[in-house]
């Protein structure tokens, strides 16, 4: 607070307006929606490039195979085959993948967001010997390919007997296994002032307090993005489920889809790979439409102003 | 003090908890009989499912042994390398020609050579297959699998575009390199349908092109090969890409891509689809692996024949095989064997073109892929010219260096085959050399 | 028609084994829970009945389930690769010491360890601002409260739900060089440079180019989120301050909102160097000339499970795991002159 609150502020110079505060009100309305018209614009022409790949995923995903690459792109798929949903959901047991997949992202998303806010809140308020140094090393394991750790840590789990079990996928997210989740908290942690924790240690409140009731909510924005995050990285992940699940009743959807893919001897079936790309995206896309609204709410610290 | 005891009595609780917890495995499955013997397949989709169908078949008949499929296309060899390690791999799995060898140095494979000699099942009887396939199974006299698919590269033409430019279907199993190269520039059209051969023929315009090339595919051994020239002799010591023939061969493709700009660019291959293009029409000549599906289009008629002939006179392509293994970790190698030859047996019934003599014919081909009718003979007659380059347990390395400073250059245009041959000769045989 | 699914179903049914791999996972997942908070318990305990304060064994305690994952699932693998870089591995056999042989091969005898360092510190160097200054901007442009403006941040997070076909499809639809988006807006710039339409991935000039264009994918998905969510972090008090001293929304941008933000540019920075200097996905889909230099995450993995040189791919990785570290510890370093904390204990 000091090192901004209590520095003034200079008057702008660079408005134009040589009049009095009326006139410079008025520029600053003109410029100002000047402005929200071009941020719009941007804002437009950036949405138009990134929804093209969307479109296209949703019309190829109605269309017959090999109108999928066709030139130039047939926009509106003639015949529209919404076959192509019951008969992709129908060549794999995706309902059994789905299941396991919502079992997976159950577990795994309470383990990993638990663990990594307690975690981050460890590292972001609290002073121990070595702090610096392990939130380093917290760091540095983000930093080695996963190549050549890929193989050792499947030997850790062989070692515990838990290979093709879901056991790999989601106990290690009890243990934090987010560095940059812990990362990301643990600055949207110092970003809270401390006063407002320090009011309530005086009034007798214990360290799962303070951090329940006081930091959770301020820092909700952040939880969410997490959440949304967690929630996506297990949706979408590949390489863990391929090497861990074994047993083909394991599988889970994202693993499934790629089935679709065909292989040395058989084509890709892109209509059905594009079908299950749509349905795999729209839960993740509707867990985000609800939780941005929450961005919007920003967080105002009142107990402090002044 | 008390605290310190309740402390330690934590500790080991926690020890507990957490040692139980992780060591815990569920009820344990009661024995299996008959065996479980566990396959790993890069089967797609409808591979998978129609491969489902000849286990249930083979697993009906058997007391011995139940195959549980395990498949998983994409990143097929990253799991198996990893499941190799951790010693937790499949009973057997599907295996391509190029790894089969460094598997089989690596001791990762079951040597089946003395099974083989007492079987008397038909697909056992390591003679009835063609030579090509059987030899990339079989490393230092001994054998490691069997091959279930040979695939030769043919050249697929549009017979519509061909009759348009005047020529008939029936001499394209004629042709040599010059007729080949005729035919690609003849089929190349600008947007004012003028051929490289016409005056004011814009390179940056074309609507159609003869031929269609990427840095991986087709492989241009195929072309050294025809001219009389080796990438990787026999012996394995040396890699004499700079001799005359060799590079003949290499420059028969520059010339043929850069000088007449016959192909497309990979950038719009990547953009079009590089199979894509000949189906919609815009290529007239691709070549392609003998079980492409590209005969299946509404709009024109496509054929496959068989590669055209070079100045050493041979049409040799490029076979790509597919086998299977059993993994020498495997618990019951014998049960494992069994279920492997039947499966590999029935799978010669499945997958066209067999690699068996017996079963490779154009009736099977027609009967199982009546859109490949056209094709069939010259499938069948490309089956004599395969070859395979010779693989040691190096070879994805070698391979990494021919295709970056060889193969790369030259179908990019950037170098001339000429010029850079001897020195990518060199680091090829640094790394036979580091192999030996 | 029945699935090999269905089958397998269909035997366990016949067999009468009902193992439900479900609940078993579920159970231990239960039990770990419960043993990882009496670990915590304990840490706390046992700290502070060795006279530590009580802060430092708080602290020790709350970090006790990322330590132990650390112990038990991570250092071992990161320890064992570190091994593995010493030695000869072909992921067949056993690992066999070489010593420092593998790094002296790289540093003496491989073409490509140059080209390939070269290419992904360039790209770090070029693409990390670019990213983390772009990503900024997105995220103001959404944060504002314009109409539908839920709907234009969900357009924005999509990039993160397509599959790599349908990414690297626009790639294609912008870099062709007959046909390409790029190519069409640059070609007065070509006639006047006298030059023709370039290939982006097989021109080898262009090849850096093309990536650091193709890196502005990442200012959307997860990089606008993170400054949306730090942005609508920013105490509202503090602008309606500035509002009073009357201050233009450049001034408040550079006094409040940078400030405030730190902490997440910080962030950003690092990640963004983790990321780019382990860029993956994208080479492997588009196929750039190898002429230009290979990625160093992609050589290492065409070494290590490619070539089954494994041994060598680790010492490759570890290579690049120290540029990271060392780069990673200067934005630490440095970051104590720029980076504002307001929550911090000093």
């Amino acid at each position: 607070m000091k090192s901004l609150g209590n520095r003034p502020l200079d008057k702008p110079v660079a408005t134009g307006a040589a009049g009095g505060g009326l006139e410079w009100w008025k520029t600053r309305r003109t410029r100002d929606r000047v402005l929200r018209v071009v941020s719009y614009l941007v804002v437009t022409a950036g949405a138009v490039v990134l929804v093209m790949p969307f479109l296209w995923m949703i019309s190829s995903s109605l269309k017959p195979v090999h109108a999928v690459f066709a030139a130039p792109p047939q926009w509106i798929p003639d015949p529209i085959m919404w076959s192509n949903y019951i008969e992709a959901w129908r060549a794999m047991p995706f309902t059994r993948f789905l299941i396991n997949t919502v079992f997976i992202i159950a577990l795994g998303m309470t383990g990993e967001i638990a663990s990594c806010t307690v975690v981050a809140y460890g590292f972001a308020r609290y002073r121990f010997p070595g702090r610096t140094f392990l939130f380093v090393v917290l760091l540095s394991t983000m930093m080695l390919p996963y190549v050549v750790t890929l193989i050792p840590t499947f030997l850790i789990w062989r070692w515990l007997g838990l290979i093709n079990t879901f056991d790999p996928l989601v106990v290690g997210a009890i243990f934090a296994w987010g560095p940059f989740h812990i990362f990301l908290l643990r600055q949207f942690m110092l970003t809270v002032p401390i006063q407002m924790e320090e009011a309530a240690i005086v009034d007798g409140a214990n360290t799962m307090e303070r951090f329940a009731l006081i930091m959770l909510p301020l820092i909700r924005p952040a939880l969410l993005a997490v959440g949304v995050f967690t929630f996506q990285a297990f949706w979408n992940d590949f390489l863990g489920p391929l090497i861990y699940l074994n047993d083909m009743r394991k599988y889970t959807l994202n693993l499934g889809m790629y089935f679709f893919l065909g292989g040395p001897a058989e084509p890709p079936q892109w209509h059905y790979l594009m079908a299950m790309s749509t349905l795999l995206a729209l839960p993740v896309l509707l867990l985000f439409f609800v939780a941005q609204r929450y961005f919007i709410e920003g967080i105002t610290i009142t107990g402090l102003k002044g | 003090m008390s605290g310190t005891r309740k402390a330690a009595a934590l500790i080991v609780a926690a020890g507990v908890l957490v040692a139980g917890a992780l060591f815990a495995r569920g009820a344990a499955e009661e024995p299996d009989r008959p065996v479980t013997v566990r396959l790993a397949t890069w089967a797609g989709a409808s591979e998978a499912n129609e491969l489902q169908e000849i286990l249930d078949e083979l697993n009906d008949a058997s007391d011995r042994y139940y195959i549980e499929q395990e498949s998983s296309p994409a990143e097929y060899y990253t799991n198996l390398l990893t499941q190799i390690a951790g010693g937790t791999a499949a009973d057997m799995f599907w295996l391509d020609q190029d790894n089969l060898i460094d598997f089989a140095a690596r001791g990762a494979l079951l040597d089946i050579t003395d099974r083989l000699a007492e079987d008397e099942r038909p697909a056992a009887n390591t003679s009835a297959y063609f030579d090509t396939p059987m030899e990339r199974y079989t490393y230092e006299g001994r054998v490691y699998g069997l091959p279930w698919i040979s695939m030769p590269v043919v050249l697929y033409v549009n017979v519509d575009h061909l009759r348009e430019i005047g020529r008939d279907p029936a001499e394209v199993n004629g042709w040599t390199w010059e007729d080949f190269r005729d035919a690609a520039i003849e089929f190349t059209r600008d947007n004012r349908d003028r051929t490289p051969w016409d005056s004011g023929f814009d390179r940056d315009e074309i609507v159609r092109y003869g031929f269609s090339m990427v840095p991986g595919w087709p492989p241009i051994q195929q072309w050294i090969w025809q001219a009389g020239g080796e990438e990787l002799t026999a012996d394995l010591t040396s890699s004499p890409i700079d001799s005359d023939e060799a590079v003949a061969g290499a420059e028969f493709i520059y010339e043929l891509l850069h000088e007449y700009r016959v192909a497309p660019r990979q950038s719009m291959i990547d953009d079009r689809g590089f199979d894509q293009m000949m189906r919609d029409g815009q290529v007239s000549m691709f070549m392609g692996g003998g079980a492409d599906d590209l005969e299946r289009n509404d709009a024109y008629d496509i054929r496959a024949f068989v590669l055209p002939e070079g100045p050493a006179g041979t049409r040799d392509n490029w076979a790509w095989i597919g086998g299977m293994s059993v993994w020498e970790g495997t618990n019951h190698p014998d049960v494992a064997y069994e279920a492997f030859v039947d499966l590999t047996q029935a799978i010669h019934e499945w997958k066209v073109p067999s690699p068996r003599i017996e079963l490779a014919n154009e009736q099977t081909i027609i009967e199982l892929q009546p859109h490949k009718e056209h094709s069939a003979a010259s499938i069948i007659a490309s089956l004599e010219h395969m070859r395979a380059p010779h693989i040691f347990p190096g070879y994805s390395e070698w391979a990494t260096v021919f295709g970056e400073r060889y193969v790369d250059p030259i179908v990019r245009g950037n170098d001339l085959p000429g010029d850079i041959a001897s020195d990518v000769r060199a680091l090829l045989e640094a790394v036979l050399e580091d192999y030996r | 028609m029945a699935t090999p699914v269905d089958r397998l179903e269909d035997r366990r049914a016949r067999k009468g084994t009902t193992m439900q791999p479900h609940a078993a996972t579920g159970l231990r997942f239960v039990l770990v829970v419960i043993g990882v908070i009496v670990c915590m318990t304990l840490v706390r305990r046992g700290l502070m009945a060795l006279g530590m304060r009580r802060e430092a064994a708080t602290g020790f305690s709350l970090i006790t389930p990322w330590l132990l994952g650390f112990l038990v699932f991570t250092s071992f693998p990161m320890v064992a690769s570190l091994y593995l870089s010493f030695s000869n591995y072909d992921i067949f056999r056993s690992p066999e010491w070489i010593g420092l042989d593998n790094y002296r091969r790289i540093f003496t005898r491989d073409i490509d360890f140059v080209p390939a360092i070269r290419i992904t510190l360039l790209y770090g160097f070029l693409s990390v601002p670019i990213g983390v200054a772009g990503s900024l901007l997105v995220a103001l442009l959404l944060a504002n409260d314009l109409k539908g403006i839920g709907t234009y941040r969900t357009v924005y997070y999509l990039p993160t739900v397509l599959p790599e076909v349908a990414v690297a499809l626009l790639w294609r639809w912008i870099f062709n060089p007959q046909a390409g988006l790029l190519n069409r807006i640059l070609l007065p710039v070509y006639r006047l440079l006298g030059m023709s339409r370039p290939d982006w991935f097989g021109d080898v000039p262009f090849v850096l180019p093309a990536y650091i264009i193709i890196s502005l994918w990442g200012i959307t998905g997860v990089n606008m989120v993170i400054f949306l969510a730090a942005l609508k972090n920013v105490p509202g008090h503090l602008y309606e301050v500035a509002l009073i001293d009357g201050a233009g929304s450049f001034r408040r941008f550079r006094s409040i909102t940078i400030p405030m933000i730190s902490p997440v540019i910080f962030l950003q920075v690092v990640r963004g160097i983790i990321g780019a200097l382990q860029i993956f996905t994208v080479y492997a889909f588009t196929q750039a000339t190898p002429r230009a230099g290979k990625f160093m995450s992609f050589y290492i993995y065409q070494t290590g499970f490619q070539q089954f040189r494994m041994g060598y791919a680790s010492a490759l990785a570890w290579i690049l795991f120290a540029i990271i570290l060392m780069l990673t510890l200067l934005v630490l370093r440095s970051s104590e002159m720029w980076v504002y904390y307001e929550g911090e204990k000093k």
